[in-house]
Protein backbone atom coordinates (compact mmCIF):
# COMPACT_ATOMS: atom_id res chain seq x y z
CA UNK A 1 0.00 0.00 0.00
CA UNK A 2 1.51 3.23 -0.73
CA UNK A 3 1.97 5.77 1.83
CA UNK A 4 2.13 9.41 1.94
CA UNK A 5 4.12 10.92 5.31
CA UNK A 6 2.63 7.65 7.05
CA UNK A 7 -0.56 7.74 5.26
CA UNK A 8 -2.51 5.35 3.54
CA UNK A 9 -2.37 7.14 -0.24
CA UNK A 10 -6.25 5.77 -0.45
CA UNK A 11 -7.18 7.87 2.63
CA UNK A 12 -5.39 11.12 1.55
CA UNK A 13 -6.65 11.38 -1.61
CA UNK A 14 -10.50 10.97 -0.47
CA UNK A 15 -9.14 13.62 2.32
CA UNK A 16 -8.32 15.84 -1.11
CA UNK A 17 -11.30 15.19 -2.50
CA UNK A 18 -13.55 15.88 0.88
CA UNK A 19 -11.41 19.37 1.57
CA UNK A 20 -12.37 20.63 -2.52
CA UNK A 21 -15.98 19.18 -2.17
CA UNK A 22 -16.16 21.62 0.83
CA UNK A 23 -15.32 24.80 -1.39
CA UNK A 24 -11.56 25.41 -1.03
CA UNK A 25 -10.31 24.20 -4.10
CA UNK A 26 -13.01 22.47 -5.76
CA UNK A 27 -11.62 23.54 -9.82
CA UNK A 28 -8.11 21.65 -8.97
CA UNK A 29 -8.90 18.60 -7.32
CA UNK A 30 -8.42 16.11 -10.22
CA UNK A 31 -5.17 17.66 -11.17
CA UNK A 32 -4.28 17.63 -7.31
CA UNK A 33 -5.15 13.36 -7.33
CA UNK A 34 -2.72 13.32 -10.25
CA UNK A 35 -0.09 14.70 -8.12
CA UNK A 36 -0.62 11.78 -5.80
CA UNK A 37 -1.74 9.12 -7.78
CA UNK A 38 0.55 8.63 -11.08
CA UNK A 39 -2.11 7.07 -13.54
CA UNK A 40 0.50 6.54 -15.71
CA UNK A 41 2.55 4.15 -13.29
CA UNK A 42 -1.14 2.17 -12.34
CA UNK A 43 -1.36 1.27 -16.02
CA UNK A 44 2.08 0.55 -16.42
CA UNK A 45 1.94 -2.01 -13.46
CA UNK A 46 -1.33 -2.89 -14.45
CA UNK A 47 0.02 -3.91 -17.91
CA UNK A 48 3.01 -5.73 -16.19
CA UNK A 49 0.78 -7.91 -13.69
CA UNK A 50 -0.66 -8.91 -17.14
CA UNK A 51 2.29 -9.77 -18.79
CA UNK A 52 4.00 -11.56 -15.89
CA UNK A 53 0.62 -13.68 -15.11
CA UNK A 54 1.14 -14.66 -19.07
CA UNK A 55 4.94 -15.50 -18.72
CA UNK A 56 4.30 -17.50 -15.99
CA UNK A 57 1.66 -19.45 -17.64
CA UNK A 58 3.81 -20.11 -20.86
CA UNK A 59 6.81 -21.25 -17.87
CA UNK A 60 4.62 -23.74 -16.63
CA UNK A 61 3.63 -24.73 -19.56
CA UNK A 62 6.85 -25.50 -21.06
CA UNK A 63 7.64 -26.97 -18.02
CA UNK A 64 4.86 -29.60 -18.75
CA UNK A 65 6.24 -29.91 -21.56
CA UNK A 66 10.18 -30.63 -20.11
CA UNK A 67 8.12 -33.43 -17.98
CA UNK A 68 6.70 -34.87 -20.25
CA UNK A 69 8.89 -35.04 -22.50
CA UNK A 70 11.65 -36.74 -19.17
CA UNK A 71 9.31 -39.03 -18.96
CA UNK A 72 9.27 -40.48 -22.56
CA UNK A 73 13.55 -40.50 -22.36
CA UNK A 74 12.54 -42.30 -18.92
CA UNK A 75 10.37 -44.79 -20.62
CA UNK A 76 12.37 -44.84 -23.71
CA UNK A 77 15.64 -46.07 -21.38
CA UNK A 78 13.34 -48.41 -19.25
CA UNK A 79 12.33 -50.17 -23.14
CA UNK A 80 15.69 -50.20 -23.80
CA UNK A 81 17.16 -51.72 -21.05
CA UNK A 82 15.04 -54.53 -21.33
CA UNK A 83 15.17 -55.10 -24.15
CA UNK A 84 19.26 -55.25 -23.90
CA UNK A 85 18.84 -57.72 -20.89
CA UNK A 86 16.77 -59.97 -23.20
CA UNK A 87 18.67 -60.01 -26.02
CA UNK A 88 20.36 -63.13 -25.82
CA UNK A 89 16.98 -64.82 -25.63
CA UNK A 90 15.93 -62.94 -28.28
CA UNK A 91 18.88 -63.64 -30.46
CA UNK A 92 18.40 -67.50 -29.56
CA UNK A 93 14.92 -67.17 -30.78
CA UNK A 94 16.25 -65.72 -33.69
CA UNK A 95 18.59 -67.95 -34.56
CA UNK A 96 16.10 -70.93 -33.80
CA UNK A 97 13.17 -69.03 -36.11
CA UNK A 98 16.01 -69.21 -38.79
CA UNK A 99 16.83 -72.65 -38.18
CA UNK A 100 13.73 -74.38 -38.60
CA UNK A 101 13.07 -71.83 -41.84
CA UNK A 102 16.27 -73.12 -42.97
CA UNK A 103 15.88 -76.22 -45.71
CA UNK A 104 17.29 -79.50 -44.39
CA UNK B 1 -8.80 22.78 -33.78
CA UNK B 2 -10.65 19.90 -32.36
CA UNK B 3 -10.47 17.50 -29.86
CA UNK B 4 -10.08 13.85 -30.01
CA UNK B 5 -11.23 10.26 -29.31
CA UNK B 6 -7.49 9.13 -29.71
CA UNK B 7 -5.06 8.63 -27.11
CA UNK B 8 -1.30 9.32 -28.03
CA UNK B 9 1.09 6.85 -26.31
CA UNK B 10 4.72 8.46 -26.01
CA UNK B 11 7.24 5.39 -25.53
CA UNK B 12 10.67 6.02 -23.64
CA UNK B 13 13.42 3.83 -24.27
CA UNK B 14 14.60 2.43 -20.95
CA UNK B 15 18.56 1.26 -20.37
CA UNK B 16 16.82 -2.34 -20.71
CA UNK B 17 16.13 -1.62 -24.21
CA UNK B 18 19.89 -1.27 -25.23
CA UNK B 19 20.85 -4.13 -23.21
CA UNK B 20 17.86 -6.21 -25.27
CA UNK B 21 19.56 -5.39 -28.36
CA UNK B 22 22.83 -5.62 -27.48
CA UNK B 23 22.15 -9.26 -26.48
CA UNK B 24 20.40 -9.76 -29.13
CA UNK B 25 22.58 -8.13 -31.79
CA UNK B 26 26.23 -8.66 -30.72
CA UNK B 27 27.87 -7.35 -33.96
CA UNK B 28 25.49 -4.54 -34.83
CA UNK B 29 26.61 -0.99 -33.35
CA UNK B 30 24.06 0.64 -31.36
CA UNK B 31 23.09 4.82 -30.71
CA UNK B 32 23.86 5.73 -26.48
CA UNK B 33 21.04 5.78 -23.94
CA UNK B 34 20.67 9.81 -24.28
CA UNK B 35 20.21 9.55 -28.16
CA UNK B 36 17.64 6.85 -27.82
CA UNK B 37 15.40 8.94 -25.55
CA UNK B 38 15.82 12.29 -27.66
CA UNK B 39 12.86 12.65 -30.20
CA UNK B 40 10.63 9.38 -28.68
CA UNK B 41 8.35 8.28 -31.25
CA UNK B 42 4.46 8.96 -30.79
CA UNK B 43 1.83 6.58 -31.30
CA UNK B 44 -1.77 7.04 -31.84
CA UNK B 45 -4.05 4.63 -30.43
CA UNK B 46 -7.93 4.35 -29.99
CA UNK B 47 -8.92 6.27 -27.03
CA UNK B 48 -10.45 3.24 -24.24
CA UNK B 49 -12.90 3.68 -21.58
CA UNK B 50 -10.93 2.40 -19.17
CA UNK B 51 -7.25 1.39 -17.98
CA UNK B 52 -7.99 -2.51 -18.48
CA UNK B 53 -9.28 -1.93 -21.85
CA UNK B 54 -5.79 0.49 -23.00
CA UNK B 55 -3.30 -2.15 -21.80
CA UNK B 56 -5.43 -4.48 -23.95
CA UNK B 57 -5.10 -1.46 -27.14
CA UNK B 58 -1.02 -1.46 -25.89
CA UNK B 59 -1.08 -5.60 -25.79
CA UNK B 60 -2.16 -5.32 -29.25
CA UNK B 61 -0.13 -3.18 -30.49
CA UNK B 62 3.09 -3.84 -28.68
CA UNK B 63 4.87 -6.03 -31.33
CA UNK B 64 4.20 -3.01 -33.82
CA UNK B 65 5.68 -0.53 -31.97
CA UNK B 66 8.59 -2.85 -30.55
CA UNK B 67 9.05 -3.39 -34.21
CA UNK B 68 9.06 0.26 -35.25
CA UNK B 69 11.84 1.16 -32.17
CA UNK B 70 13.76 -1.49 -33.34
CA UNK B 71 13.75 -0.34 -37.24
CA UNK B 72 14.03 3.27 -36.42
CA UNK B 73 17.26 2.73 -34.70
CA UNK B 74 18.81 -0.08 -36.45
CA UNK B 75 17.46 0.14 -39.95
CA UNK B 76 14.22 -2.01 -41.26
CA UNK B 77 15.75 -5.79 -41.94
CA UNK B 78 17.17 -6.37 -38.66
CA UNK B 79 14.09 -6.70 -36.46
CA UNK B 80 12.66 -10.18 -38.34
CA UNK B 81 15.02 -12.61 -36.23
CA UNK B 82 14.18 -10.57 -32.99
CA UNK B 83 11.68 -11.84 -30.80
CA UNK B 84 9.53 -10.33 -27.31
CA UNK B 85 7.62 -10.82 -25.56
CA UNK B 86 4.97 -7.95 -23.94
CA UNK B 87 7.11 -8.28 -20.79
CA UNK B 88 10.63 -7.46 -22.72
CA UNK B 89 8.16 -4.67 -24.02
CA UNK B 90 7.08 -3.20 -20.65
CA UNK B 91 10.91 -3.84 -19.58
CA UNK B 92 12.62 -1.83 -22.59
CA UNK B 93 9.48 1.46 -22.86
CA UNK B 94 8.49 3.50 -20.42
CA UNK B 95 5.29 4.82 -21.67
CA UNK B 96 3.34 7.92 -21.18
CA UNK B 97 -0.29 8.38 -22.38
CA UNK B 98 -1.81 11.37 -23.46
CA UNK B 99 -5.52 12.09 -23.81
CA UNK B 100 -5.49 15.72 -23.78
CA UNK B 101 -4.89 16.39 -27.28
CA UNK B 102 -5.24 19.34 -29.97
CA UNK B 103 -5.48 18.28 -33.40
CA UNK B 104 -3.93 21.50 -35.64
CA UNK B 105 -4.30 19.16 -39.26
CA UNK B 106 -7.57 18.28 -41.29
CA UNK B 107 -7.69 15.47 -39.55
CA UNK B 108 -5.33 12.72 -37.37
CA UNK B 109 -4.36 10.39 -39.97
CA UNK B 110 -2.80 13.55 -41.35
CA UNK B 111 -0.82 14.19 -38.71
CA UNK B 112 2.77 12.91 -38.27
CA UNK B 113 4.06 15.20 -35.68
CA UNK B 114 3.39 16.17 -32.40
CA UNK B 115 4.34 18.89 -30.12
CA UNK B 116 4.30 18.51 -26.07
CA UNK B 117 3.34 21.39 -24.01
CA UNK B 118 4.94 20.55 -20.54
CA UNK B 119 4.33 23.03 -17.25
CA UNK B 120 7.97 23.71 -16.02
CA UNK B 121 8.74 23.28 -12.17
CA UNK B 122 8.43 27.29 -11.98
CA UNK B 123 4.77 26.54 -12.93
CA UNK B 124 3.98 24.44 -9.96
CA UNK B 125 5.25 27.82 -7.88
CA UNK B 126 2.63 30.00 -9.46
CA UNK B 127 -0.07 26.93 -8.78
CA UNK B 128 -0.20 27.08 -5.10
CA UNK B 129 -1.58 30.55 -5.18
CA UNK B 130 -4.87 28.07 -6.86
CA UNK B 131 -4.69 25.35 -4.55
CA UNK B 132 -6.01 27.78 -1.51
CA UNK B 133 -5.16 27.87 2.21
CA UNK B 134 -5.14 24.07 2.85
CA UNK B 135 -1.95 22.73 4.66
CA UNK B 136 -2.74 18.98 3.19
CA UNK B 137 -3.15 20.52 -0.50
CA UNK B 138 -0.31 22.88 -0.12
CA UNK B 139 2.07 19.85 1.12
CA UNK B 140 1.19 18.01 -1.78
CA UNK B 141 1.96 20.45 -4.27
CA UNK B 142 5.19 21.39 -2.38
CA UNK B 143 6.26 17.28 -2.94
CA UNK B 144 5.02 17.60 -6.79
CA UNK B 145 7.70 17.36 -8.81
CA UNK B 146 8.05 18.22 -13.11
CA UNK B 147 7.31 14.79 -14.00
CA UNK B 148 4.33 14.86 -11.94
CA UNK B 149 3.01 17.52 -13.79
CA UNK B 150 3.77 16.52 -16.92
CA UNK B 151 2.00 13.53 -17.23
CA UNK B 152 -0.81 13.78 -19.57
CA UNK B 153 0.25 17.03 -20.46
CA UNK B 154 -1.19 18.49 -23.76
CA UNK B 155 0.00 17.33 -27.23
CA UNK B 156 -0.39 19.45 -30.31
CA UNK B 157 -0.59 17.55 -33.66
CA UNK B 158 1.17 19.67 -36.20
CA UNK B 159 3.41 18.73 -39.02
CA UNK B 160 6.35 21.03 -39.45
CA UNK B 161 8.20 21.54 -42.66
CA UNK B 162 11.36 22.54 -40.49
CA UNK B 163 12.35 22.95 -36.51
CA UNK B 164 12.46 26.63 -37.08
CA UNK B 165 8.51 26.73 -37.95
CA UNK B 166 7.77 25.67 -34.86
CA UNK B 167 8.52 29.16 -32.55
CA UNK B 168 6.28 31.22 -35.28
CA UNK B 169 3.60 28.62 -34.85
CA UNK B 170 3.19 28.25 -31.54
CA UNK B 171 3.69 32.69 -30.75
CA UNK B 172 0.82 32.18 -33.00
CA UNK B 173 -1.39 29.55 -31.66
CA UNK B 174 -0.05 29.59 -27.78
CA UNK B 175 -3.28 30.51 -26.23
CA UNK B 176 -5.46 27.46 -27.35
CA UNK B 177 -2.72 25.20 -26.47
CA UNK B 178 -2.63 27.37 -23.66
CA UNK B 179 -6.21 26.39 -22.66
CA UNK B 180 -6.21 23.31 -23.23
CA UNK B 181 -3.20 23.06 -21.25
CA UNK B 182 -4.94 24.48 -17.89
CA UNK B 183 -8.17 23.00 -18.53
CA UNK B 184 -7.09 19.65 -17.31
CA UNK B 185 -5.24 21.23 -14.00
CA UNK B 186 -8.55 23.24 -12.87
CA UNK B 187 -11.96 23.59 -13.95
CA UNK B 188 -11.78 27.47 -13.15
CA UNK B 189 -9.18 28.75 -15.51
CA UNK B 190 -9.37 32.20 -14.04
CA UNK B 191 -8.15 30.60 -10.84
CA UNK B 192 -5.00 30.21 -12.39
CA UNK B 193 -1.62 32.56 -12.47
CA UNK B 194 -2.08 34.54 -15.57
CA UNK B 195 -0.43 33.96 -18.66
CA UNK B 196 -1.18 36.77 -20.88
CA UNK B 197 1.74 36.75 -23.32
CA UNK B 198 4.20 34.16 -25.69
CA UNK B 199 7.11 35.58 -23.07
CA UNK B 200 5.26 34.22 -19.71
CA UNK B 201 3.96 30.99 -21.83
CA UNK B 202 7.49 29.80 -22.71
CA UNK B 203 8.59 30.94 -19.34
CA UNK B 204 6.44 28.44 -17.39
CA UNK B 205 5.83 25.96 -20.37
CA UNK B 206 8.72 23.99 -22.51
CA UNK B 207 7.92 22.85 -25.90
CA UNK B 208 8.84 19.36 -26.54
CA UNK B 209 9.19 17.86 -30.26
CA UNK B 210 8.51 14.53 -31.43
CA UNK B 211 9.09 13.94 -35.02
CA UNK B 212 7.52 10.91 -35.47
CA UNK B 213 3.85 9.93 -34.92
CA UNK B 214 2.51 6.64 -36.00
CA UNK B 215 -0.75 5.69 -36.15
CA UNK B 216 -2.10 2.64 -34.73
CA UNK B 217 -5.72 2.98 -34.55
Amino acid sequence: MKMYGGICMEAIVEGVSCITTFGLSSSVVDFVRQLLLSHDKNLHDLAKTRALQQAKSLLAMQEKFIDELQLRQQVAQIEYEINGRFQDSVSALSLHDRSEMSPS
Amino acid sequence: MEHSQWDVVILKPTAVFLSFLSAQLPDCELPDLQLLQTDNTAYALCKQDNDEKMVDELEKNYTAMFQHEIARWLGPIVYDPIEFSFLDFLRCFKFAVHSQIVLMEPSIDAGHQLLCVKPRSVWLKSFKSAVGNSTLLRRIVDDANESHLAENATVVIKNFKQLTDIKPFMQNYYEPVLKSELSRMCTDISSLPVVDDFYAFTRYFAVEIHSQLIHLH
